[in-house]
């Protein structure tokens, strides 16, 4: 059973979708939990996955964005305050998404209309250069009349069931690390 | 966009200054520290303002600072009432201001008013009624290509478009006539019609705003069906036709719409389940009211108050983020108390709502709170948390 620790609600439940999705198995077991924000992720993620382990976790995630270029303050910061506290070692996975989680919706962008069907975006080739991407995803999905059509607490999940996750791993190198965490959990179990 | 608001003279609200306003504000506070009174207080005196069919007197002095595109809009109004018995009490000393600036231009006064008298910018004077706003009555009094009247009429219709959504949701979002039935007759709807354009209000219910939608603005329909429906919220399949009737019957005549609402279970909605806007939970019609609010009601400003009541954390948490990505077109100012709408905003939205002997006083996060804030977010905790640190009371 997979336990998902996120900053926030939409990401803890994006991450269940994709975790299910690239493990072929949309009715894997995974717990969540979503904070109100990075500070409360790093003050009660350590406690929290005790809980998890408690409740029979055995894969855990702690995911954090980098909110710039370079995740690895931020991974230094999760290791220390959260993984490095909980006393889990390989079985625990830390995902930094450089910039921001939307960043992985960027990078297949053009499947968001299959959830926001009258808009149709351009594809993005270098999603992780894109400094905030949740704001250039509001941006962009505002129409004629300048509605925004885009809302990533609503949205993110449901696009995120749609992405293809190869083209989100090939623009986006910080999702090869969820990728590898999760595609090996399933290689064990089948061995 | 009202970017800010001086209140004196109205409840609790001596003298109560909300500076620096965003598309989202959110008021933070403890019950009865004033919260409702401020939003109703620029409920009734921006409609007062700027209604024709309304009297003035409401406050002892009330201002705003409202921009339309381009344009920044000064409005004062002041009122002292002599309570001595005597020929001068019956009229009150009003005085009225509103300066313009366009754009980067000098910013200019439109109008002055002292009591009935109002001269104009280019000298011209007018005697009005002293119980009467001077805005709607120089509108309709003045050239319509006048300069003042081109320059009145967008800030007469953004203030005019201040909404107020009080927590008695009834008032808001529920139409008392609807009895709980899913069918609604044709002179309803018409007597709902009339209504609405007589009351000048957002007193109608969201079934009646849905038939409405369905009927004369498609787009919107549809807008609201996707935001409440299974790739929006989540939350309801909202199906709205016309009931087919045997014309030759007796009640061949009679128009009937039906408006079936069926909560999504995860199920492929049945339309057989579906149930009156009434059947529903408490929790889905404020939601349901909301979001049917903001898109047909066209507010300039949408003062809601506790849309957290009845909501699940998880809902609120997301209509919060659509409030937000509308609040461009409709600003939102909201009253709460809910932990789940302060952590789903951030800190320079937050006013913090206080008595202080008997007034209410409002202020904004200080400079070196929003520091703290910055840093407590990222290394400590939620925004709520903090906020119950900086309460002073």
């Amino acid at each position: 059973m997979y336990g998902i620790l996120a900053e926030g609600k939409s990401d803890a439940g994006t991450l269940k979708v994709l975790v299910r999705k690239l493990a072929g198995d949309d009715r894997l077991p995974v717990r969540t939990k979503g904070y109100g924000g990075s500070g409360e992720l790093l003050n009660k993620g350590a406690k929290d996955l005790g809980t998890f382990k408690t409740l029979g976790v055995t894969r855990f995630i702690v995911c954090q964005d980098a909110d710039g270029p370079d995740p690895a303050p931020k991974r230094n910061l999760v290791t220390q305050r959260i993984v490095g506290l909980s006393g889990l070692g390989e079985e625990c996975c830390i995902v930094i998404p450089v910039q921001e989680l939307e960043a992985w919706i960027l990078a297949d962008i053009e499947c968001a209309s299959k959830i926001i069907t009258s808009w149709h975006p351009e594809p993005i080739e270098s999603p992780e250069s894109i400094v905030n991407p949740k704001e250039r995803l509001e941006n962009l999905s505002r129409d004629s009349k300048r509605k925004q059509r885009y809302f990533h607490r609503t949205d993110n999940e449901r696009i995120a069931a749609h992405l293809d996750l190869k083209k989100v791993a090939k623009k986006c190198p910080a999702f090869q690390v969820l990728v590898a965490f999760v595609k090996n959990a399933a290689a064990k179990r089948r061995q | 966009m009202l970017k800010r608001v001086v209140i004196k003279g109205f409840r609790s609200c001596h003298d109560v200054v909300l500076d620096d306003l965003g598309p989202l504000t959110v008021l933070v506070g403890r019950n009865a520290a004033g919260k409702s009174n401020i939003l109703q207080a620029i409920f009734w005196l921006t409609s007062n303002a700027t209604s024709p069919t309304r009297a003035l007197f409401w406050a002892d002095a009330f201002a705003v600072r409202n921009v339309v595109g381009e344009d920044t809009y000064d409005y004062c109004f002041e009122m002292k009432v002599d309570l001595d018995p005597g020929p001068s009490a019956a009229e009150p000393d009003i005085t009225e201001t509103l300066c313009c600036q366009q754009g980067d231009r000098t910013r200019k006064e439109l109008f002055t008013r002292q009591r009935g008298d109002v001269t104009l910018a280019d000298g011209t004077t007018a005697r009005i009624d002293s119980s009467v706003p001077s805005m709607p009555v120089l509108v309709s009094v003045l050239p319509p290509r006048s300069e003042a009247v081109r320059l009145l009429r967008p800030l007469l219709q953004d203030l005019g478009a201040v909404q107020y959504y009080p927590l008695e949701s009834d008032v808001g979002f529920v139409d008392p006539r609807d009895d709980g039935a899913t069918i609604v007759t044709q002179s309803a709807y018409d007597h709902w019609l009339t209504q609405r354009h007589f009351t000048h209000a957002p007193s109608s219910g969201a079934p009646m705003r849905l038939l409405d939608m369905n009927l004369t603005r498609r787009d919107e329909f549809t807008e609201a069906q996707q935001l409440l429906g299974p790739n929006g919220l989540g939350l309801v399949d909202i199906q709205v036709e016309e009931v087919p009737v045997d014309a030759k019957s007796p009640e061949g005549q009679k128009r009937f719409y039906y408006l079936g609402f069926t909560p999504i279970s995860g199920s492929p909605p049945n339309p057989d389940a579906a149930l009156s806007f009434h059947e529903l939970s408490s929790g889905t019609r404020r939601v349901v009211g909301i979001i049917t609010s903001l898109i047909y009601d066209h507010s300039a400003v949408m003062l809601l108050e506790h849309p957290e009541e009845s909501v699940h954390e998880g809902l609120l948490w997301k209509l919060i983020d659509i409030l937000q990505g509308y609040s461009d077109q409709s600003q939102v100012i909201i009253a709460s108390h809910s932990a789940a709408v302060f952590n789903a905003v951030p800190p320079e939205a937050i006013r913090l709502v206080t008595m202080e002997e008997g007034e209410t006083k409002v202020r904004p996060l200080s400079r070196q709170e929003l520091g703290a804030a910055a840093t407590y977010l990222k290394e400590e905790g939620t925004l709520a948390d903090f906020l119950e640190m900086v309460a002073e009371d």
